[in-house]
């Protein structure tokens, strides 16, 4: 019993640390120093959007200028292939026939 | 609404030392205080477009300070643990505690108070979040029931709840500890 009002008057003058708190003093530059990092991070924001403005042209050039490189370099010859010849093998493999059994082809192929 | 950098300064200068107590009773070091109390103004600068005219200004900059002093804990917990992994492992340097010297006056009973306001901070700590909000914002920094309960964006009977089981369990906490020490 003893032993726990003990335990019971620590407590007790623990919390009474509530009441002895401690303030921070007054700064009287607080809000000039405020006022100095809002102004370097609007600096630093105007920086990085200036730098980002000719990075972004810059790209969108390049990428223009490779696309109508691959572009105009590109193979645009059609191989003339025998289309007819073509479209009977397809129509032979879709109707499941030889190609020399059906008069359709070869009425094709005139 | 802001109308001009004279409105942003009275809004300042009103709420900073509020501001840098609120932010000094979770960080409970200086510097650190004064360096997030600047970081709460600023956002309170950055945001003023989005303020909700009809809200409060003082308890929506009073929130801003406790999420960001306790962001800023939280952060610090982080990299405590990654530090001490580090150095089991050999490779960071040893982490320091920061020294509190008690003031000259008297002595005894000063080291008495520094120590009984670290046994009670180390309480604090330990308690769920939300009532380490509500039992600083009212011990510490006596604000009502109903201004935290706007701070804390709750009603003021979940407030009450919140102070009572803070209460309660901070009298838990308290008497693990003294019991093994008497």
């Amino acid at each position: 019993m003893d032993r726990k009002r003990k335990i019971e008057e620590e407590i007790a003058r623990t919390l009474e640390e509530f009441d002895r708190v401690e303030r921070l003093p007054e700064d009287p530059y607080f809000y000039t120093r405020l006022q100095t990092r809002l102004r370097e991070r609007l600096t630093e924001k105007t920086g990085f959007f200036k730098l980002l403005r000719p990075a972004i042209v810059t790209a969108l050039l390049l990428l223009n200028i490779v696309t109508a490189f691959f572009y105009l370099s590109a193979d645009t010859s059609v191989q003339t292939t025998d289309s007819r010849q073509q479209m009977v093998l397809l129509l032979s493999k879709e109707l499941g026939m030889e190609q020399s059994e059906n008069n359709i082809f070869s009425l094709l192929e005139e | 609404m802001i109308q001009s950098n004279a409105d942003f300064e009275t809004i300042v200068k009103n709420h900073q030392e509020k501001v840098r107590n609120i932010c000094y009773r979770f960080v409970k070091n200086r510097e650190d205080a004064d360096d997030l109390a600047q970081e709460v103004f600023m956002q309170v600068y950055e945001s003023l477009s989005y303020f909700r005219k009809e809200a409060n200004i003082s308890t929506w900059i009073y929130r801003i300070a406790v999420n960001k002093s306790l962001d800023f804990l939280r952060k610090k917990k982080r990299k405590k643990r990654f530090g001490q992994l580090v150095s089991i492992v050999g490779f960071g340097e040893k982490q320091e505690s920061e020294v509190v010297i008690p003031s000259g006056d008297n002595p005894h009973r000063n080291v008495e108070a520094v120590e009984r306001k670290e046994i009670l901070d180390n309480a604090i700590d330990k308690l769920p979040e939300n009532q380490k909000k509500a039992i600083v914002l009212s011990r510490y920094e006596e604000f009502s029931n109903k201004e935290i309960a706007e701070i804390m964006n709750l009603s003021v009977s979940a407030v009450e709840a919140l102070i009572h089981r803070a209460k309660r369990n901070l009298h838990q906490l308290l008497y693990q500890y003294f019991e093994r020490k008497v």
